[in-house]
């Protein structure tokens, strides 16, 4: 039992029946159908350098469509393919061909040599190679021909590099989207970093606010100790507001301040010889009156602080 | 290789990290906006915490204690009791004047009086109490 995954060349035409098996990855080669070919004299000195020229140069060939373009030198030539993808790869999807299972895809002018043509591609068409490169021709153009075999066919080293899906943006805007985006996410990195500086940096300043002030250890703490002196200058500030208070009230005439104690949260005030208690109620108004209590001209008066 | 890799998953991955990164810098930003907060928080309980424990410094025990010790009040029979988180004063006999200028200066300067007793003892003589706390 072998795991190791059998590999099957193919030709791929409109016209022609492929039988493959389900386990079986695959080598594509394109029929001359699928594919412009055109060898040109143009000065150049790289592969990069032609395919850029490549759509100016095949555009008085090619009817309208959405062409790729690979090339390769012959020489001094340069050997130029044009080719539409979205048509081979809706061949191949009615082909039932999974793209997945696909290891390259090859044009026929590559891997069919002169020692296969002329060769059968359907009933009606022979493929054949005039001035080096490969054509298809009707049958009776052909004196003679043979049966197309690709069992063992050697491949040439020129796969193309072709794309094995299909968006509605095409590829280059994807690309420029992509790079948008990653420049957003360095903008964010950076901005990340400065941001997590200045935390650092405020967190070291209230740090420092601590220790200047020598504040306990936790904010808690000292809103508590806060809390503890603003409820004792509340209550002190009241204190002195009552003291003031009897220190300027008119007592009516006969009545004299006893004593006064201060204790507890409450005062009391203990006044002799008042015959009313209402005047000196009056007084002291705007405090909380406990209880007031006048027995035998002796008013004892307690307020809540 | 590349041609292989379809540059969707790439804006997929490139979406992810978008996503990512921006999600950190506004957990970032609400860190930053969390410390400002608790820095000025934190200042302006420095700044009350300092100016109200400052009021109530026990320093001004020492300027309460000189001005009880003072030659105005070397005959008016007053205790001191001094601790180390309280002080009291008591006078069995003091002067009206006398007490006016004790009371007066207790209450116009910021003490923590938690006691206070005046009774009259005559026309003239009070008895006095006073119980203030650090």
């Amino acid at each position: 039992m072998s795991f190791k995954t059998h590999v099957k060349t193919v030709l791929l035409d409109p016209k022609r029946e492929i039988e493959i098996d389900a386990q079986e990855r695959l080598d594509i080669i394109l029929s001359p159908r699928l594919y412009w070919v055109h060898r040109f004299l143009i000065p150049v000195s790289s592969v990069k350098e032609a395919k850029k020229l490549l759509p100016s140069l095949f555009e008085e060939f090619l009817p309208e469509g959405e062409y790729r373009y690979e090339a390769y030198f012959d020489g001094d030539d340069v050997i130029a393919f044009a080719y539409e993808h979205k048509k081979i790869l809706e061949l191949l999807h009615d082909k039932q061909i999974e793209l997945s299972r696909i290891r390259s895809v090859r044009f026929a002018q590559n891997e069919i040599g002169s020692s296969l043509t002329p060769c059968l591609l359907d009933e009606e068409h022979v493929m054949v190679e005039q001035d080096g490169l490969l054509i298809v021709v009707p049958k009776s153009f052909a004196n003679e021909y043979k049966e197309l075999s690709l069992k063992e066919l050697p491949l040439s080293p020129k796969p193309i590099d072709f794309e094995r899906y299909s968006n509605i943006v095409d590829t280059r805007t994807l690309y420029v989207v992509v790079l948008l985006l990653f420049a957003f996410v360095v903008l964010n990195l950076v901005e990340l970093g400065v941001t997590y500086k200045k935390t650092t940096n405020l967190e070291e300043s209230r740090r420092e606010v601590f220790l200047k002030n020598g504040l306990l250890p936790t904010s808690m703490q000292n809103l508590s100790l806060l809390k503890k002196y603003e409820k004792i200058d509340k209550r002190q500030k009241k204190l002195r507001k009552v003291i003031a208070t009897l220190m300027r009230v008119h007592l009516p005439k006969g009545s004299t301040l006893e004593s006064l104690s201060y204790g507890k949260e409450k005062i009391i005030l203990s006044f002799s010889g008042v015959t009313k208690k209402e005047a000196i109620l009056k007084a002291f108004k705007e405090f909380t009156l406990v209880d007031a209590q006048l027995q035998k001209r002796r008013l004892r008066m307690e307020l809540a602080i | 290789m590349i041609g292989r890799i379809n540059p969707l998953y790439f804006l997929l991955l490139i979406l992810v990290f978008v996503l990512f990164s921006t999600y950190r810098l506004e957990q970032a930003k609400d860190r930053l906006q969390e410390a400002q907060e608790d820095l000025k928080v934190t200042e302006e309980l420095a700044i009350r915490l300092m100016a109200i424990k400052k009021a109530y410094d026990s320093k001004n025990k020492e300027k309460l204690v000189r001005f009880l010790k003072s030659k105005q009040f070397q005959k008016s029979g007053i205790k001191i009791k001094n601790t180390a988180g309280s002080f009291g004063v008591e006078a069995s006999s003091l002067d009206i004047s006398r007490l006016n200028a004790i009371l007066s200066r207790v209450f116009n300067g910021n003490y923590n009086v938690v006691g206070l007793r005046v009774k009259k003892r005559s026309d003239d003589k009070t008895e006095l109490r006073l119980e203030i706390k650090w």
